[in-house]
């Protein structure tokens, strides 16, 4: 038995006053385990959704349909008191913002041993010295001072190490990251990098990286998934996503960068309530044939990767 | 266009404000008409602050300010009033910078609520040409802002402000909240209204890619101070600081 | 989505109380049976009858009517009390809270003053050196508690002061009254319905308790709070004649209260379903 995580026909809507929202449509895949598999796309691609539907830290509103396969057993089909033995020990999830993750009046030392303590119910003295190992084995230089200050003590790239390290502190086999560069400075985002990249080191865990950074991306990633409303429209290696992009929206979305050809993608994404016929992508597509307005191709396999256009059928 | 000589501010924080921060110290630089200065520099550094208080929206404890030939360090809030027509501010975040109980059409009109520009035909005129000026359609004007996105949103911000005809604008971060293919939208915009208009900016990022593609100077922030002023090509090619050599590795061994 | 429908049972239950009294009071000439204040000689302490659905008292009043009267006096005087204080304190704590400085000590120093003092005393001392009146009466409720209104409004002006959309507005040129009208107390609006409605509760509270200590609402006027202050000595044989009075006013501030926080509900959650997926 492996540990990839395998998604089959998962299809997420969400139920609202101006109707239903679809924001993810019938996605196939597997993640791998021990590598980072990153997970890209803009706003609105339904990327978060997706790698939330993992854990299932969904809102209430959601409707969930397809199996999450992980060691034989799907996730989706859990109890809540099943998955809460997951959450955190197999499966753990790095939030979005450091400042917005640690409570302010707790020290980080408490913060990074709570749930050591909540899971497997050890003695305090157990867990003061596992979590100032953990510290260690991220590289703070003084971790029984740190163990013992208050988040605001902390710089933003120290904050993001602290947090990863309280995220595996009960070493899980898999780690959900969302968006850890959002609104960084170069600096901060240069650390945060080395983090994951030690993290997968120390760990030996297995990473999902959702993030709209492609150049993060680009940098820590072996597989990378590139998601427009809700639908996987490219998959394979990072290095040759990144380097020969073959749909035209990962054109597009890499010639779009700054330190490429700063071109923008023509339109806007296309709304989730009301999505387009054929290809999802079509309205925006500057190669569009007849066929793409009527018909969505599948994913195929082109070069050693996966490529959902009509294209390369 | 403006020129900002020795300013400096200190903010008092912590009980009976005896924890003092010098923010900004004792900085110059100035801004061609129609030429973008690209002041860059990490969280902390300053930068934002300076932005604002070129513009006096905070108060400096020394310095002075001339912007457009006239010394305005002195001016008080009410004499600002006139000359804040001419010179404003596009913040970081779009989805806080309109007011969320408003209609787009409602926060649109309002820089004609403040300043004597035209009658109401022609105010409907202009933010329809300002609208599609940044590639947004009408049918924006009755919706709300958390019904948009913040590409559109900050598109939006930036047609509000296009309606004064600004003379300098301040731009506060305004693509690091966005996704990459729409920072490209935004800048194509930005770039556009700068050709259209002559507008000055005072482009504040800390993504040194993007300071690159968008301005003509770069100034480096560093703890309240700049420490370096160039072309953008000469700072690339051979930066003078140490500091700037260590942003620059950083940066683009990324 | 969350909505109306899938609020909890118990909000429904609070809705409905206070639609059935509000529709009583509204409709009090219609429903009631007496005139409020109509003495019976001959039919005085009856206990409960078809006649009398909720007996009378010991002048021989239709309890049932007086009852319903009494909604009406209770509820006006509690929703202009609110008002009164809502109108003083969200006024007072606006201007605090948006300009800060020397003007935000001063009001601030007067809230501590107000909150420091014992607002029942308070109360039953403005209510006594005036002599019981509605205007009296509405003074001494208004009085006792702007204070913590003001305290609430300026929290959420000084949240709200610090938003890019104030900042944006101040550097387009505008005033000062237009951003407070404008921009900031629409977006406190819906903490202030909050506050309003649970406020309209203490009031009725507050009011009951005066008029039981003959302070408020004076007899023969049909409040509840003077109903129980008569029936107070009859109670051991005659339970109805407290009974009725006080479980209406349990009923009436419970369910507002309960309607305040569905409100709180609605309100946050809509705020936060808008951010997540539109």
């Amino acid at each position: 038995m492996d540990n990839n995580v395998y998604l089959k026909d998962v299809t997420i809507s969400f139920k609202t006053k101006a109707g239903t929202v679809h924001a993810v449509n019938h996605v196939d895949m597997t993640f791998n385990s021990g590598e980072i598999t990153g997970m890209i796309g803009e706003t609105g691609s339904g990327k978060s959704v997706l790698g939330m539907s993992v854990l299932r830290l969904l809102a209430a509103n959601s409707l969930i349909t397809g199996s999450i396969i992980y060691k034989n057993i799907d996730l989706l089909q859990l109890t809540e008191k099943e998955l809460n033995q997951i959450r955190g020990k197999i499966i753990s999830f790095i939030p979005q913002n450091p400042d917005a993750a640690f409570d302010p009046t707790m020290t980080i030392g408490k913060q990074i041993i709570e749930g050591y303590r909540y899971h497997d119910k050890k003695t305090k003295t157990a867990g003061i010295s596992h979590g100032i190992g953990q510290l260690q084995n991220y590289s703070f230089h003084e971790p029984q001072k740190t163990f013992n200050s208050y988040p605001f003590q902390l710089s933003g790239g120290m904050r993001q190490r602290a947090l990863c390290a309280m995220s595996t502190t009960l070493s899980p086999e898999w780690i959900l990251a969302d968006e850890p560069t959002k609104g960084l400075d170069a600096i901060i985002r240069q650390e945060v990098s080395q983090v994951f990249q030690d993290l997968k080191k120390i760990t030996n865990s297995s990473i999902i990286l959702i993030t709209h950074d492609l150049r993060l991306a680009q940098r820590i990633c072996d597989t990378v998934l590139v998601l427009y409303a809700g639908t996987v429209l490219e998959q394979g290696p990072a290095g040759k996503i990144f380097d020969e992009p073959l749909h035209p929206y990962t054109c597009g979305l890499i010639d779009a960068q700054p330190h490429k050809k700063l071109l923008p993608l023509s339109g806007m994404p296309p709304s989730l309530i009301d999505l387009p016929t054929g290809c999802k992508f079509h309205p925006r597509c500057s190669c569009r044939k007849d066929i793409c307005c009527l018909t969505e191709p599948a994913l195929q396999e082109v070069n050693g990767r996966w490529v959902r256009c009509w294209k390369y059928a | 266009m403006l020129n900002v000589s020795n300013i400096s501010k200190e903010f008092k924080s912590g009980l009976f404000g005896r924890t003092h921060t010098l923010a900004v110290n004792n900085v110059s630089f100035s801004i061609k008409a129609g030429q973008t200065l690209g002041l860059v520099g990490m969280s902390g550094s300053g930068k934002s602050t300076l932005g604002r208080l070129a513009l006096k929206l905070i108060p400096c404890d020394t310095g002075r300010i001339i912007f457009n030939g006239i010394e305005i360090s002195h001016y008080t809030m009410k004499q600002m009033k006139k000359l804040r027509k001419e010179m404003q501010i596009l913040f970081q975040n779009p989805e806080s910078s309109l007011n969320p109980r408003m209609t787009i059409g409602k926060s649109l009109e309002e820089p004609y609520r403040f300043h004597d520009i035209g009658d109401k035909e022609y105010l409907d005129e202009q933010i329809e040409e300002q609208l599609q000026f940044v590639g947004l359609g009408t049918e924006l004007l009755n919706r709300r802002p958390y019904q948009l996105s913040g590409g559109q949103l900050q598109r939006v911000c930036i047609a509000r402000l296009l309606l004064l005809r600004p003379k300098l604008l301040v731009l506060d971060e305004p693509t690091s909240m966005l996704d990459v293919s729409v920072q490209a939208q935004v800048i194509e915009v930005l770039k556009n209204a700068q050709k259209k208009q002559g507008i000055s900016y005072l482009f504040i990022s800390h993504d040194l890619d993007v300071i690159k593609a968008c301005s003509d100077e770069i100034a480096v922030m560093y703890k309240g101070r700049i420490i370096e002023q160039q072309t953008a090509e000469d700072l690339y090619k051979q930066p003078k600081e140490e500091y700037t050599k260590q942003l620059l590795d950083t940066f683009l061994n990324f | 989505m969350v909505n109306i429908k899938q609020l909890s049972i118990i909000y429904k239950i609070a809705a409905f109380i206070l639609l059935l009294m509000l529709s009583g009071a509204i409709f009090a000439p219609v429903i009631a049976p007496y005139d409020p204040n109509q003495v019976l000689p001959d039919e005085t302490l009856q206990s409960c009858s078809g006649a009398h659905l909720l007996g009378t008292d010991a002048l021989g009043r239709d309890v049932f009517s007086r009852i319903l009267y009494g909604a009406r006096v209770s509820i006006r005087f509690a929703v202009a009390a609110a008002l009164c204080t809502m109108l003083f304190g969200v006024t007072l704590g606006m201007i605090s809270g948006y300009f800060g400085g020397i003007i935000d000590t001063i009001i601030q120093l007067l809230v501590n003053i107000f909150q420091g003092l014992p607002g029942m005393s308070m109360m039953i001392a403005i209510a006594g050196v005036m002599g019981p009146s509605t205007a009296s009466l509405l003074l001494a409720v208004t009085l006792t508690s702007w204070a913590g209104f003001s305290r609430i409004v300026r929290g959420e002006v000084l949240k709200i002061r610090e938003e890019n959309y104030i900042e944006g507005v101040r550097s387009l040129g505008a005033s000062a009254f237009y951003i407070l009208v404008h921009y900031i107390l629409p977006n406190i609006f819906n903490s202030l319905i909050i506050l309003f409605t649970v406020r309209i509760g203490t009031v009725v509270l507050s009011i009951a308790a005066l008029s039981f200590l003959g302070l408020g609402m004076q007899p023969p006027e049909a409040d509840w709070g003077v109903m129980i202050n008569d029936a107070k000595i009859y109670f051991r044989s005659y339970p109805n004649l407290l009974l009725a009075p006080g479980l209406c006013i349990l009923a009436l501030c419970a369910s507002i209260n309960l309607i305040g926080d569905a409100l709180r509900d609605l309100f946050s959650i809509q705020q936060d379903i808008n951010k997540q997926y539109l």
